[in-house]
């Protein structure tokens, strides 16, 4: 059993940027039975962009590379929003993960469990 | 001996004993001169024939040897399809070009004549530049394996340089071998991206795998699991190896349909009726269409229309008004139950089908047997979003 992170803390909304129906599926899933409400799934770079400017986004989970374009405006976009996020991505090195040093890296494919912890990692620091 | 070179000989009516004598000698000297019998031939017919003989027989073998050297390392020069630049080290400046270079350049040799290496586009740093000249000096040799250069109409080329200091006659002078790597370069650059841009689809693909193994795992009865992993696992691989032969390019609905079907090829036009105009998908809808085709099919043969005698499957597709749409339509198929537990099989053709086309999904037990509907907007479901094709 997944620890719930609902015994502590308010319900986390969690922003899921990827262009995967599968993974995005999937990630959803697995945040939904952990306990986190999904605010959106984005499959575009600029859904993403007007979803972090319009909804309450408490973290979220990014993937580098959207239908050949580069997430990149997500990153910066959710770093001036001061939204925490976790970087997924089939690539080895990425321009974002060059610019965002200190940004969670998690390298597909990964183990759902990794995601949660990371992300409840996340949201208590924050 | 060459029987042209005999002829030529022979032709020359040298008739008495002393000439002949003389004609083996010059024969034997020409021979030991040339290298070849095409060096011979050449030679021979360039030149007055009685005056070479004549020549060589009064001891002037060495000037033809020049000569026939000259011409042929200056073919050499000439013909070389890589640059070549002679330096003298103590101006620096250019004393010989050959052809290619001048075309690489665009210059004219006469202007690249009495010109620095930096005047020309080329080690244009002049740290670079100063380093070659010392480390010349003392090693005679310098390569560089990759360095800018720009030509007179300002385009830019990689080139690889070879740079040796010679002794000619105790006067030094520094030959420079200049390679285009620029469209090598480029090759190897277009070998990278694929290999990255490969390596990002297998991961994507293996994590799509990994989660149909974990759904298949949750939902399924583990009596099946293995057959219907398996068959899932087949079905990605008939759709990969469409997107891999159209390289990426759009795949033909109607290829997407059949590459589904395959455990059924002989229910094609016979129970399954494809119908519908040509249109070319994009990779990421080709895939959710097919996921979900594969799982329409299976549960057509295991409760539908194709697990009687009689039942029937028409599957049509058509654009209107910017709408692609995917109909698959069962009839005359056992009675119908509707579903009681939601299978991975339903979220397959429902929530990813739909979220691949960025549309709608229509699912409807019928009395007659299933009705489901895939709708997109064209600019996400076809190939450049119609543009190039429809």
């Amino acid at each position: 059993m997944e620890v719930n992170p609902m015994a502590n803390f308010n319900v986390f909304k969690i922003l899921i940027v990827e262009d995967e129906p599968m993974l995005a599926y999937s990630l959803e899933e697995n945040l939904i039975e952990s306990g986190f409400e999904i605010v959106d799934i984005a499959y575009k770079v600029d859904d993403a962009l007007n979803i972090i400017k319009n909804t309450v986004v408490d973290a979220a989970i990014l993937d580098v590379n959207l239908h050949g374009s580069s997430a990149y405006p997500v990153a910066l976009s959710l770093t001036t929003h001061s939204i925490p996020f976790i970087i997924v991505s089939g690539y080895s090195s990425d321009q974002i993960k060059e610019e965002f040093p200190t940004a969670i890296f998690i390298q597909k494919p990964y183990r759902p469990n990794i995601i949660i912890e990371q992300l409840q990692n996340l949201l208590t620091i924050n | 001996m060459p029987t042209t070179f005999q002829n030529d000989i022979t032709g020359l009516k040298l008739e008495n004993d002393m000439l002949k004598a003389r004609i083996d000698e010059v024969e034997s000297m020409l021979l030991s001169v040339c290298s070849s019998e095409v060096d011979v031939n050449c030679l021979l017919k360039a030149t007055d024939k009685t005056t070479i003989l004549n020549d060589i027989a009064a001891g002037r073998a060495r000037d033809y040897t020049i000569q026939m050297s000259e011409i042929r390392y200056r073919r050499l020069f000439e013909a070389a399809h890589d640059g070549i630049i002679l330096i003298d080290p103590s101006t620096r400046k250019i004393v010989e070009a050959n052809p290619f270079i001048c075309k690489l350049l665009n210059f004219k040799r006469e202007y690249l004549i009495g010109k620095e290496l930096f005047e020309i586009g080329l080690l244009k740093d002049e740290v670079i530049s100063q380093e070659m000249f010392e480390k010349l000096k003392i090693n005679h040799e310098i390569r560089y394996d990759d360095l800018p250069l720009e030509s007179k109409n300002g385009q830019l080329k990689e080139v690889e340089v070879i740079a040796n200091l010679y002794d000619e006659n105790g006067i030094s002078i520094i030959q420079c071998n200049i390679r285009d790597i620029t469209e090598h370069k480029r090759s190897e650059d277009h070998i990278k991206l694929l290999m990255a841009e490969v390596n990002h689809r297998a991961k994507n693909l293996l994590t799509v795998v990994q989660i149909i193994a974990q759904r298949t795992a949750r939902y399924s009865d583990p009596g099946q699991f293995e057959e219907i992993l398996c068959q899932r696992i087949a079905s990605l691989a008939a759709g990969q190896d469409l997107l891999v032969k159209t390289e990426w390019h759009g795949t033909e609905i109607y290829d997407i349909i059949v590459a589904q079907l395959t455990s059924f090829q002989h229910l094609i036009n016979v129970r399954i009726i494809l119908n519908g105009p040509v249109i070319k998908i994009a990779p990421a809808p080709a895939q959710g269409i097919g996921m979900a085709l594969h799982e329409l099919a299976t549960n057509a043969i295991k409760y539908g229309s194709l697990s009687n005698d009689d039942g029937i499957v028409h599957v049509t597709w058509k654009i209107i008004d910017n709408i692609f749409s995917i109909n698959w339509i069962e009839s005359n198929g056992p009675k119908v139950i509707i579903p009681t537990k939601k299978g991975f099989g339903q979220i397959v053709i429902e929530k990813l089908a739909k979220a691949s086309v960025n549309g709608n999904v229509t699912v409807d037990f019928r009395e007659d047997g299933l009705f489901y509907e895939l709708q997109g907007p064209i600019i996400n479901v076809l190939m450049n979003g119609g543009q190039s094709n429809g």
